[in-house]
């Protein structure tokens, strides 16, 4: 009990505590996208791994909670108004991070009605550079979040972005395939499900060049003019 | 690859000459309300004994000592203005107002602090559910000290088992010599009140108006005093504040109420601790049962400003001042190991609390008619019924 007491004591700072939380948030989703991709793509059962998987989306949700509660406390003891607009960031970002690790679940569970590895056609291999260019753009967000480099998440916005075209393109071509209805659901929805994925990755990015009230709305028309050009 | 959070705002460091002003103006402001404290005393010996008998013989029914103590602590806000007023009074060194007068006032005042957070969950009127759950741990803190009183006040008045232990708790304290001695601060204060009693003596006549002009500014510093350095010491620790009160969530419920102490010690008002968790509860952060432990925790650490001012007191009553000073303590630690340890009695006002908050939420006129009967009307018309009946 005096060690609970001394530990509450000890704790400093709410809003790093809150910007810790999120950090691990986030840390989990890129590291349940990646083993996703993996097991979505391989074909193979692996049970071990996707119960690894539930139990971090589980963690994920958690710390999604927790977040949303450690705000409502800052701003209801602190009163002060000039941390509101990192609280409601945090807000609006813990919902994308959510959202990309229930994604990640989803394209494991693609494996439940299709098993086998999926064909080896041009479809899956351009689902397979879109998977590298998600996972690529997540990287970046994790290197530049931090330091809120804001020509660099620009360009991670329009690569994400022309990414998220090339996922459209592709499921209107899979519609069009000669693939079996299972193989063509399949790369249907590992695609949808990597767009989801970027597309809140792109959400994350846009609140490193956007303001509060324009996060998620990573369109160029609602990037600030100098960004626009810079872009 | 380890992530990172968006930049985390700058925090709000206060520059080294801000700390310092702060720090002073704590200094200043407490010096002023020990000075308020001691300046009550004085006051009241300049009165005379015709003037306060009348106050003495109202309060000598304890329910009407009860009511003015919920009456002038609604009205003040501050159930630390009332009991170091309440210390002063029976401190003063002529003239003294008896503990066993003060006693049902200091468990009134314990009562009148309430309303603050009563008030602060009104905000929420406007969202039933929300106000439903703000409601509940706001009026907890109202049937934990209504219960307290109804068992300890006849206690009390059967037995006088507080009076008794908190004045041999006080002989104890003034016998180690603790108290004897003649401390810096008590010089101050005396060399402080000297030059104010003076300059009233310049502008009123007489010993009496001396005494009346010295009780009204004395009251007046005493409360401005208090209501700054809360309000100041909030800023200072507002960090440290909010870390401890977050942190009470989910704790063992000693823990949460040792926080509640903690935090009601530092910022010198029970009415801060309480009413911070208000909009915790409307928002669901916090349940009824999980505020319970901070508010009695809130309740105890509540009662360390009059033992503060009654440690500064001087003169021949100064152990008087501190035996109230310790009814105050005892009383809410009695209130805490009677209520909080048996379940079914910790249900008691729990289950009071949820059943008006259920009401007041299905009928939002009951919160204004309630606080406004309970907290002024009820006091005012039984201290009026107890003046026309004499």
């Amino acid at each position: 009990m005096l060690r609970r007491l001394i530990s509450v004591f000890r704790s400093s700072d709410p809003l790093r505590e809150m910007g810790e939380n999120f950090a691990e948030m986030l840390g989990i989703a890129q590291e349940l996208s990646l083993r996703a991709g993996k097991i979505f793509f391989a074909g193979k059962e692996a049970p071990d791994e996707r119960t690894w998987i539930y139990d971090q989306d589980v963690r994920v949700n958690q710390l999604e909670r927790q977040i949303r509660k450690q705000v409502i406390a800052h701003l209801s003891l602190s009163g002060q108004t000039l941390d509101l607009p990192y609280c409601l960031l945090l807000i609006s970002l813990v919902k994308d991070v959510e959202r990309i690790g229930d994604y990640s679940k989803n394209l494991t569970e693609i494996g439940d009605f299709y098993t086998g590895p999926l064909p080896d056609d041009e479809l899956v291999a351009e689902l397979g550079e879109i998977r590298n260019g998600v996972e690529s753009t997540f990287k970046g967000l994790a290197q530049l979040l931090g330091r809120s480099d804001e020509e660099a998440a620009l360009v991670l916005i329009q690569q994400g972005k022309e990414l998220l075209r090339r996922c459209d393109s592709l499921i209107a071509r899979a519609a069009q395939s000669s693939l079996d209805a299972a193989a063509t659901v399949a790369v249907v929805l590992g695609t949808r499900y990597y767009k989801r994925i970027g597309g809140h990755v792109l959400n994350i990015l846009s609140s490193v060049v956007m303001p509060l009230h324009k996060v998620d709305y990573y369109d160029e028309v609602s990037l600030p003019p100098e960004l626009k050009t810079r872009g | 690859m380890k992530h990172k959070s968006p930049p985390v705002p700058p925090a709000r460091r206060a520059t080294a000459l801000r700390s310092l002003v702060r720090a002073a103006a704590v200094v200043v402001l407490l010096f002023t309300f020990l000075l308020g404290v001691n300046g009550l005393s004085e006051g009241f010996r300049s009165l005379g004994g015709d003037l306060v008998q009348f106050f003495f013989d109202a309060t000598e029914n304890p329910f009407v000592g009860l009511m003015v103590g919920i009456l002038a602590t609604s009205l003040m806000q501050s159930s630390s203005v009332t009991t170091s007023m309440i210390v002063a009074m029976v401190a003063a060194p002529e003239n003294p107002l008896p503990i066993a007068n003060a006693v049902p006032m200091v468990m009134g005042a314990n009562i009148g602090t309430t309303v603050t957070n009563m008030i602060v969950s009104m905000a929420h009127m406007a969202r039933r559910e929300e106000f439903r759950r703000a409601f509940g741990v706001a009026t907890c803190h109202d049937f934990f000290n209504l219960m307290a009183v109804v068992v300890f006040l006849p206690l009390e008045l059967l037995t006088g088992y507080l009076q008794r232990t908190a004045t041999a708790l006080s002989s104890l304290l003034t016998g180690m010599g603790g108290m004897e001695y003649e401390s810096p601060i008590k010089g101050a204060l005396k060399a402080g009140l000297e030059p104010i009693t003076y300059l009233i003596g310049l502008v009123v006549p007489s010993d009496q108006g001396v005494g009346v002009v010295l009780v009204l500014l004395s009251g007046a510093m005493i409360f401005t005093a208090l209501l700054l350095l809360v309000r100041n010491l909030r800023l200072v620790l507002q960090t440290r504040i909010e870390v401890l009160v977050s942190g009470a969530f989910g704790q063992h419920a000693v823990v949460a109420m040792l926080l509640g102490v903690v935090v009601t010690a530092i910022v010198q008002s029970s009415s801060i601790t309480t009413s911070l968790l208000v909009p915790l509860a409307g928002a669901g952060i916090i349940t009824l049962e999980r505020a319970f432990p901070i508010t009695i925790g809130a309740n105890i650490g509540t009662t360390v400003t009059a033992l503060m001012a009654a440690l500064a007191a001087t003169g021949v009553n100064a152990a008087a001042g501190i035996s109230i000073a310790l009814v105050h303590l005892l009383f809410n630690l009695s209130g805490t190991l009677l209520i909080y340890p048996v379940e079914r009695i910790r249900e008691v006002p729990l289950a009071a609390a949820r059943w008006l908050a259920n009401t007041v939420a299905e009928s939002r006129r009951w919160a204004i008619i309630y606080v406004a009967a309970f907290f002024y009307g009820l006091p005012a018309v039984f201290a009026l019924l107890n003046n026309v009946l004499k």
